[in-house]
């Protein structure tokens, strides 16, 4: 058991985490070099006869790859069993697999299974643990993405080639946050996955009528967040503050009720709701019926008719 | 007074009592989902350490129903989105907020 570790560890605990780190995070793509002995690396460990390697531009275009050598689901999908979760992997994949039917994302999946490369890597290299098995082969799977070991074939697909992340996941307000080498690109700002024009249009040039179009709360954050709140509402016109009531709910999530209708064709008067996102401390808009001429009159509309009978306890 | 507690677009209003007609949820995992996510997996869900003190129910229209005999939480697994709410011992009733989509001129569930 291990149960301190020696300063000279802990520097190298750093180290195997940077590593690793920058391994995951690469926008270096691997060479057929690379693809080959990865590839023998994975057949000689499952005891399979060596067969041709095939690296793909990216993660589509390797499913893509699978699908035309006619291997069925059921074939690919006994190899699923990756639970992974990170920033960059449950965004790049959910997008993945909300544009190709059918899409199985392997159990091989390199780069994006470096948090559990370090792991393996630090008690090798770091604690020099004794009689492991050798697993030199699936650390070095980490150089590229998704490996999908067949019978006949060995697809994989080749890494990124240009990666912009936050804190929050991934993160581009000018353009995509992940793209590869053949063009496919992926646009995400804070971790939130949103439409290529939001994320290519300049700031100055969003309108409130392209806000209104957007469904989902989240994408409407981020329009908001890109556009500034400023701008966004500088056209309308306050209707009800919350300022006009001694309620503390209100007073934090500053609530104001404001008609659009200047920059919404087709409306004489078009409220929206403003307010205040508790944890994150980002506004949202959200539109009410035209019939509401009042904060309480938007919150029995957005929320129930009796709306006042109850007493808020909190807001999150 | 009754309660109400807003997790996001997700509201928690407080019941007198369970209307007739329910018909229990099964809980399977150590928390309720009460609002999908449509884009990043990020539901909003009641955490359930004691299935015989947290039961959900729906009625026939879908609505959601709650009963807790111990204080709860209110939770996303994005934390940094919304942050957790406690949710007192109660009976309560789930809904989703509304908003009007101007450019379909159609009411709708708020949806993140």
């Amino acid at each position: 058991m291990i149960t301190s570790i020696t300063s000279n560890q802990s520097r190298l605990l750093d180290a195997c985490r940077e590593k690793w780190i920058a391994k995951g995070l690469s926008t270096t793509p691997a060479t057929l070099d690379d693809a080959v002995r990865i590839k023998n690396g994975v057949y000689k460990f499952l005891g399979k006869s060596q067969v041709p390697v095939a690296i793909l531009n990216n993660p589509i275009e390797a499913w893509a790859a699978v699908c035309l050598f006619g291997i069925s689901r059921n074939q690919v999908e006994s190899q699923v069993g990756s639970q992974v979760e990170s920033q960059v992997e449950s965004q790049v994949r959910s997008q993945v697999e909300s544009q190709s039917v059918d899409f199985i994302w392997p159990w091989l999946d390199g780069k994006f299974y470096a948090s559990y490369c370090s792991y393996l890597d630090a008690f090798i290299n770091v604690f020099k643990l004794r009689n492991i098995p050798d697993v030199a082969w699936f650390l070095d799977c980490a150089n590229v993405e998704l490996i999908y070991p067949l019978d006949n074939i060995c697809i994989m697909s080749n890494n990124f080639t240009k990666l912009h992340k936050n804190e929050k996941g991934l993160h581009n307000f000018n353009g995509a946050a992940v793209e590869y080498a053949s063009g496919y690109k992926i646009y995400a700002m804070n971790g939130v996955i949103v439409p290529e024009w939001l994320a290519e249009t300049p700031a100055y040039a969003l309108s409130f009528e392209e806000y209104a179009k957007i469904t989902n709360a989240d994408i409407k954050a981020e329009f908001v967040k890109k556009a500034g709140i400023e701008r966004l509402i500088s056209c309308g016109k306050e209707i009800d503050t919350y300022k006009n009531y001694n309620n503390e709910w209100w007073n934090k999530s500053e609530y104001r009720l404001i008609d659009m209708s200047s920059v919404l064709q087709g409306f004489d008067y078009a409220p929206h709701l403003l307010m205040v996102n508790q944890t994150t401390k980002t506004f949202h808009l959200e539109g009410v019926t035209p019939n509401c001429k009042t904060l309480i009159d938007a919150f029995k509309m957005r929320e129930r008719d009796n709306y006042a009978d109850y007493q808020i306890l909190d807001i999150k | 007074m009754l309660r109400l507690i807003k997790h996001g677009e997700v509201l928690f209003f407080e019941c007198k009592g369970l209307p007739k007609g329910l018909t229990q949820i099964e809980v399977q995992q150590e928390y309720i989902i009460v609002g999908e996510s449509e884009t990043h997996g990020n539901d909003h869900r009641v955490a359930v350490a004691d299935k015989l003190k947290v039961k959900a129910y729906k009625d026939a229209d879908g609505s959601l129903y709650m009963t807790n005999l111990d204080k709860t939480k209110v939770f996303c697994p994005k934390r940094e989105k919304h942050g957790e709410s406690e949710l007192p011992e109660s009976v309560w009733e789930i809904v989703k907020a509304n908003e009007f989509d101007y450019v379909t001129n159609q009411v709708r569930e708020v949806r993140d």
